[in-house]
């Protein structure tokens, strides 16, 4: 599974850098000089004009990872094929399994609805928790 | 003080080429390897030695050609992405158009769906499409591998969003001289409109390069074969060479590479467009 993870990180990595560059690149600078004259140093203004600043841009980017890591089929079937005793077996994987391999049809596309459901209310769960405008 | 800032410049521009040779680093080893002979790709994993490719040849590229059809299944991947791509860009773009610039029944509706269903994983409807497919008599042809993805939300929603800038007066000029909706489409927004179009082109073919799950499922045999299964088959084909596989893999980041250098501008702001509106 760390494979499996390290490798995903690295994969999104790039694509994640560059939503944040565009959302730097839309806080203004008057934010930071007016930071700097009410006396905050590099960290303090990081913590309290950038941050803030990327709210947005953190909750798409939390929100696309999230799913984009429910989703995940290819890097289990071509690494690990479920894995070292069902450790790297995820959803996705488990529906294709079902469906396709072991011919439960029925059974994959129950296991299918809940995951529709489970990634709905995750997506609407983390709209709530990081609050943006 | 000058002297401070350079060294701050020359030591943040080194941490951040550091960063970026780490991020790059598996990339350069798949070509290198590539590159080598079977022998050494395993040789000197211990060391920076191994990004170095000596005894460079094109060996594994041949027997990559000559052990698979290669060419036809490039050649298929390429034609099922155009083809996509193309009628993603027309159905999709019309689709934005009516729901930017006309009021209509249900507009609002439509407009709710086609963005909730953004974040939908394709995933997990794929059990009851590929039933559908299968009832239609489609698998393991063009039809299953394209008709699915012609409409998008995310292009829907990317093109209302361009189509929300054009100005109304242009569509009344448009429309004073004659044209029809249908018209003022085709030759007054489609021309103006390159941009999103160059957009959603490129994070098209990107994504539809890379589809491995869906060809998975419907295509079978070697005929509609896509390039991401036909690497597939070089990890189950015995012998197991790591030098022709590296070398599919290069083949297959081609594209993508050429893409990326042509359209980067477009990629970059297609990609940022979409965090900051949310």
């Amino acid at each position: 599974m760390n494979s499996i993870i390290f490798m995903s990180a690295w994969q999104g990595a790039g694509y994640q850098m560059m939503i944040f560059l565009a959302g730097l690149q839309g806080i203004s600078a008057e934010q930071y000089e007016a930071a700097s004259i009410d006396g905050a140093g590099k960290i303090a203004s990081f913590f309290y004009v950038t941050l803030p600043g990327l709210k947005n841009v953190i909750q798409y980017v939390v929100m696309i990872t999230v799913i984009q890591a429910m989703k995940l089929f290819t890097q289990p079937y071509v690494m690990t094929k479920g894995g070292p005793q069902n450790s790297t077996r995820t959803l996705v994987y488990y529906i294709y399994e079902q469906g396709f391999q072991k011919r439960n049809f029925g059974y994959a596309c129950a296991v299918a609805a809940v995951f529709f459901v489970i990634v709905i209310s995750l997506s609407l769960g983390m709209k709530k928790i990081i609050k943006a405008d | 003080m000058t002297k401070k800032k350079t060294f701050g410049n020359v030591a943040f521009y080194l941490g951040n080429t550091l960063i970026a040779l780490i991020f790059v680093s598996p990339l350069i080893w798949m070509i290198s390897s590539s590159l080598k002979p079977e022998a050494q790709i395993f040789k000197g994993l211990n060391s920076l030695s191994t990004f170095i490719p000596t005894g460079a040849s094109l060996n594994n590229y041949a027997e990559v050609f000559q052990r698979i059809n290669m060419w036809k299944f490039i050649g298929n991947s390429l034609f099922y992405v155009l083809v996509i791509i193309l009628l993603d860009l027309l159905v999709n773009s019309i689709c934005g158009y009516a729901l930017a610039k006309f009021d209509f029944k249900g507009k609002n509706l439509l407009l709710t769906l086609v963005i909730s269903l953004m974040v939908f994983p394709a995933e997990a409807i794929m059990l009851p499409m590929y039933r559908e497919m299968a009832d239609l008599g489609w698998i393991n042809s063009w039809a299953s591998l394209i008709v699915p993805f012609a409409a998008k939300c995310f292009s829907i929603y990317m093109f209302r969003q361009f189509f929300l800038d054009i100005p109304d007066e242009l569509l009344e000029a448009a429309s004073i001289d004659g044209c029809g909706p249908v018209k003022t489409f085709f030759q007054v927004v489609m021309p103006i409109s390159g941009t999103v179009y160059a957009t959603i082109f490129i994070l098209d073919f990107v994504a539809h390069w890379n589809d491995f799950m869906w060809p998975l499922l419907v295509v079978t045999g070697e005929e509609k074969r896509t390039i991401q299964l036909a690497i597939q088959t070089f990890f189950g084909s015995k012998p197991i060479n790591y030098g022709p596989i590296m070398a599919s893999l290069t083949i297959s980041a081609i594209p993508m590479l050429l893409m990326f250098i042509f359209l980067q501008k477009y990629y970059v702001e297609g990609i940022a467009s979409t965090g900051i509106k949310g």
